[in-house]
């Protein structure tokens, strides 16, 4: 970082020698002086570089000038350009003594300067990694030649709104045809292809393309070549593979005779023959090879949405014109292929968005970062501004004695905003090295195939956004002091003795209100962060209605190869699960094609007899899962009523389904599912209902279960499925044996992904516990901002009142009399603060509540419940007792002042 | 014309060089500064130094790609004529300024 900021600082020609020559002369420092000496030389050296070069050009204008103005017959003196650079001089001159000044009084004062720098470093520090996490999601342009001509289609059912982002290949290959406002389409999807032919089956993140793709995303390989016209059409040689960067890293070693290579993909031989650029990043980050998708109409139905789709726009064609001739193009394929196009209607969409799944989890992360990180740079302002108006005081004497000697108000307040500049980027190169840390924790905690730019860093734009804020802080917790310390009477301020009463009053009215505002910003905070632990609690404790604990899920991917027909499947379902529920210590196991609260589910629309459809949004309709039997004594989902599904429930018998409380209550509220014939779309024969189960959480945690129905695995071909293996012990334990019996039904099969159910759970809450816990922490930094705060204003309080104390306590005042008066000084501040962050607190709290519910799924148990007025009772009583604490350590010291002593001091 | 005087971190910078058998880059010159003052250098002063004496002609650089053995590309300054004739003009007039000051300074 520290060659980088000497980049950054120096003009672009010198730059790389000097850093050659700074690096040379620290491995020799290194060896002679040992590595901390030497990098703190090196620092010192970064640092000074820049003021070295500022001087030198200085010096250079200086002696230009003085030749300018002395020379007889040069330009006239002190007017035009030599004017100019002896201003610029002066002023140079000017400010490298405020800054040498500033650097003494700094120094003359340790404790108040690491104090202000650390309360700087913790208020910026919170704002920088929330910046790089912006940076990284949303603002750094996509990896591809303009990015904002790129669109992402997705299909709309127009009734009922519902979005989908897949699209048949029929349906696609007719747009792109069609579409005029459209340069080209590219289809991809994500997807995990098996490395085959190793020691190992291994399984890695693949994207199936057109052959367009790269030509749409204006991308090309930094070595071979993309794919061409015809890889991707029936008949054409679509053995072909392009790789990432990374992937020629781990698995070639760079290797540069790589083109040509094989690579055998699912038992297929595939020849490489290109390899991507390191920040080339699609569809996921994880994404390590692509193949093309053999665009075949006759193998893939117009009603099988399969596809993504990226289009590149004309230049200049606009999103309005787009989508009118999406519609009409919609319109059409409508007319024509009722059947499969039925209601449907084509959606422009953000690229980004529909790369990144998480999308909306991190703009309301960001939104409440940024909101917390405000917060705390607030109460870190308040609090450092608070300090310098104490020391302002102090230092009334010199600065009547500077008045004295001529200096103007203006150089006085320069001055004291030069200091202020250099706590905050001191501050801010503190903030830089907490964000540092907080970013590569946020690296390691994100999971890896959510959509991003580069790494969330401490990067250029970091450190300018991160010293542009530190600059404004300066201003803004600088100014008011500084004016108020540079206003000084002389008369009374070079008398001896304390400062100036109406000065201190002043000033410690200020420090008042900064207080005041501090501890209300802090009780803002900290009621937004219990609710969001509250909610996280709410969940934790929540019933799933399956058992969490104590079960291991593993997942696998038949593929079409050796697994094309529906017997085979239906057969490797079976056998796996004896063979798993063989194994010592599988209490039974069962499989699924989704596993709860996995962000997995898809909808089954049906129609049942005697429900009333009043409109099309109305059409009964329900999550359905598909599900082997003993899922329901694996997963320990009760049965009410009916029976569940066993092995005869096969291909060759009738279609059967279980369905769940809510979809009863919901669809049969009068009456009894079980029994009950329903008719499913896309399913010829009605479907028998036989079972009626307890609600379990599948696709989100909310207090209202959603109806589900169940269907059984046998009856046919779940290829995409997770086994589930209830354990008698440590599920983790489990697993070397599990994969052993998983192997032994089909030895070739690669394990995707292997994960204890309690995992799958924790998981699915993980992006809330990550805010509520990085909230956490934010919010314990302000509290310790807030109670430094207090501390400070009383115990500047307590000093500059000692002598009125002490004659107090002379003419008879009792010691609980004087610590009684200093505490209600410090608590009415408080009182008036918690008031005051009441009235924020509640609005955040709506806030919030709504904010969170525009993205329910994933946080809807944020609400403001009965409990949550706890939180406004509770949380400000902790508060008034750490404002209780810190008023009462100075204001003890006020009483143990022997007033002989104190008088005599004066 | 009169010239711009020989300032004394440049006086230094020089002989330094010259000490290095006449041709030298910018880090022994930064050591043998140090080992003979005996006090720490900053290598931005010295840098500076460098070019602003290139830029009015006492010394000149030239770039020496790494040899085999890899390394770095680093240029190598060597005192011109001109800073040669400066770095004299100076000694002449310390000398001429020294001149029978010797018992003076053994007294004190």
């Amino acid at each position: 970082m520290a060659t980088w900021l000497l980049l950054l600082s120096l003009p672009s020609d010198e730059s790389d020698e000097l850093v050659d020559f700074l690096a040379e002369l620290f491995t020799i420092r290194r060896q002679q002086r040992g590595r901390l000496r030497s990098v703190l030389w090196y620092w010192w050296q970064i640092l000074s570089f820049p003021i070295h070069f500022m001087k030198a050009r200085a010096q250079t204008a200086h002696r230009r000038w003085t030749k300018n103005s002395s020379g007889a017959g040069s330009a006239p003196s002190g007017t035009g350009r030599s004017g100019g650079e002896g201003k610029v001089v002066s002023m140079f001159t000017q400010l490298t003594k405020d800054i040498r000044y500033a650097v003494r009084n700094m120094i003359k004062s340790p404790g108040f300067t690491v104090m202000a720098v650390l309360a700087l470093a913790l208020g910026i520090g919170n704002v920088t990694p929330t910046f790089s996490l912006i940076d990284a999601y949303f603002l750094r342009p996509l990896p591809f030649e303009e990015p904002d001509r790129l669109v992402n289609l997705r299909t709309v059912h127009l009734p009922q709104g519902w979005e989908n982002d897949r699209h048949s290949i029929p349906n696609f290959l007719d747009y792109r045809q069609e579409a005029e406002t459209f340069e080209d389409m590219a289809a991809f999807n994500y997807t995990s292809v098996d490395l085959t032919g190793g020691d190992a089956p291994e399984a890695v993140d693949a994207g199936r393309v057109s052959a367009n793709v790269f030509d749409v995303l204006g991308v090309a390989p930094q070595l071979g070549r993309g794919f061409q016209a015809g890889e991707d059409q029936p008949g054409g040689n679509a053995e072909v593979v392009v790789i990432s960067d990374g992937f020629w890293e781990r698995r070639y070693g760079r290797d540069p005779t790589i083109l040509g290579q094989g690579l055998e993909i699912g038992s297929r031989d595939h020849t490489i023959i290109g390899v991507m650029a390191p920040e080339f990043v699609f569809p996921l980050p994880t994404t390590q090879v692509w193949v093309p998708r053999v665009l075949d109409e006759s193998l893939y139905a117009r009603d099988r949405s399969i596809v993504q789709i990226v289009g590149r726009l004309n230049t200049g064609a606009t999103w309005d014109q787009a989508q009118a001739e999406l519609d009409g193009i919609a319109q059409r394929l409508e007319q024509e292929f009722p059947a499969a196009n039925e209601f449907m209607g084509i959606r422009l969409y953000d690229l980004r968005k529909a790369l990144n799944f998480a999308d909306e989890i991190f703009r309301i992360a960001g939104i409440i970062f940024s909101i917390a990180g405000a917060l705390v740079l607030l109460i870190a302002s308040a609090n450092v501004s608070s300090l310098l108006l104490a020391r302002g005081l102090r230092r009334n004497r010199e600065v009547a004695i500077r008045t004295a000697m001529g200096a103007s108000r203006g150089q006085l307040v320069r001055q004291f905003l030069t200091e202020s500049l250099l706590l905050a980027m001191l501050g801010g190169a503190g903030g830089v090295l907490f964000a540092r840390w907080a970013t590569s924790a946020m690296n390691q905690g994100i999971p890896a195939d959510l959509y991003r730019v580069g790494n969330i860093s401490v990067d250029g734009p970091a450190l300018v956004f991160t010293f542009g804020v530190a600059s404004i802080t300066a201003v803004v917790f600088g100014l008011v002091p500084a004016l108020r310390s540079s206003r000084v009477s002389l008369s009374e301020s070079l008398k001896e003795g304390s400062a100036s009463v109406t000065s201190t009053r002043g000033s410690l009215r200020l420090q008042k209100y900064l207080v005041v505002g501090q501890i209300a910003l802090a009780l803002v905070l900290l009621v937004g962060t219990s609710l969001m632990l509250q909610s996280l609690g709410e969940m934790g404790d929540a019933d799933l209605g399956f058992e969490a604990e104590n079960a291991l899920t593993m997942t696998f991917s038949l593929r079409q190869e050796r697994y094309a027909e529906r017997q085979p499947v239906v057969d490797f379902h079976r056998t796996l699960i004896r063979e798993v529920a063989a194994v010592p210590g599988v209490v039974s196991a069962a499989t699924a094609n989704h596993l709860p609260l996995n962000h997995e589910y898809s909808g089954a629309s049906f129609t049942v007899p005697g429900y009333e459809v009043m409109s099309e949004s109305d059409v009964p309709s329900a999550l359905e899962l598909w599900v082997s039997p003993r899922y329901f004594e694996t997963m320990e989902v009760d049965l009410i009523r009916g029976r569940v599904f066993s092995e005869s429930d096969n291909s060759e018998a009738p279609r059967v389904a279980i369905v769940s409380k809510a979809m009863a209550e919901r669809y049969w509220p009068d009456g009894d599912p079980v029994g009950t014939e329903i008719q499913v779309e896309d399913v010829e024969d009605p479907v028998l209902i036989v079972g009626l189960v307890e609600d379990a959480k599948h696709q989100d945690m909310t207090a209202v279960a959603r109806p589900q129905i169940y269907f059984c695995s046998l009856q046919a071909r779940v290829s995409y499925l997770r086994l589930i293996a209830r354990t008698s012990g440590d599920p983790a334990e489990m697993a070397p044996a599990i994969r052993e019996a998983v192997w032994s039904v089909d030895p070739n099969l690669p394990i995707l992904e292997t994960r204890t159910l309690a995992a799958v759970v924790t998981n699915f809450m993980g992006p809330q516990i990550f805010l509520s816990f990085a909230l956490a922490g934010i919010t314990v930094g302000a509290i310790l901002l807030a109670a430094i705060g207090i501390y400070g204003v009383i115990s500047f309080f307590v000093s500059q009142r000692t002598r009125d104390m002490s004659i107090r306590m002379a003419l008879g005042a009792r010691r609980f009399d004087v610590l009684g008066h200093v505490l209600a000084g410090g608590m009415r501040l408080t009182a008036i603060g918690v008031g005051i962050g009441l009235v924020g607190a509640f609005f955040l709290a709506r806030a919030l509540s709504s904010l969170i519910g525009s993205a329910e799924q994933h946080f809807t148990m944020l609400v403001v419940t009965k409990e949550g007025f706890l939180t406004f009772i509770v949380i400000p009583l902790g508060l008034v007792l750490v404002a209780f604490l810190a008023c009462y350590i100075p204001a003890r010291r006020a009483t143990r002042v022997d007033p002989m002593v104190s008088m005599r001091a004066e | 014309m009169a010239r711009d005087a020989l300032g004394e971190f440049e006086h230094r910078v020089l002989l330094a060089i010259l000490r290095l058998e006449a041709e030298s880059y910018s880090v022994p010159i930064v050591l043998e500064l140090e080992e003979k003052t005996g006090k720490p250098v900053a290598p931005a002063a010295v840098y500076i130094a460098l070019r602003r004496m290139e830029k009015r002609g006492l010394v000149s650089s030239r770039l020496v790609e790494p040899d085999e053995n890899g390394g770095r590309e680093r240029r190598y300054f060597k005192v011109e004529e001109e800073g040669l004739e400066r770095l004299r003009e100076s000694r002449r007039a310390l000398l001429d300024l020294w001149e029978g000051l010797a018992p003076q300074l053994d007294k004190r």
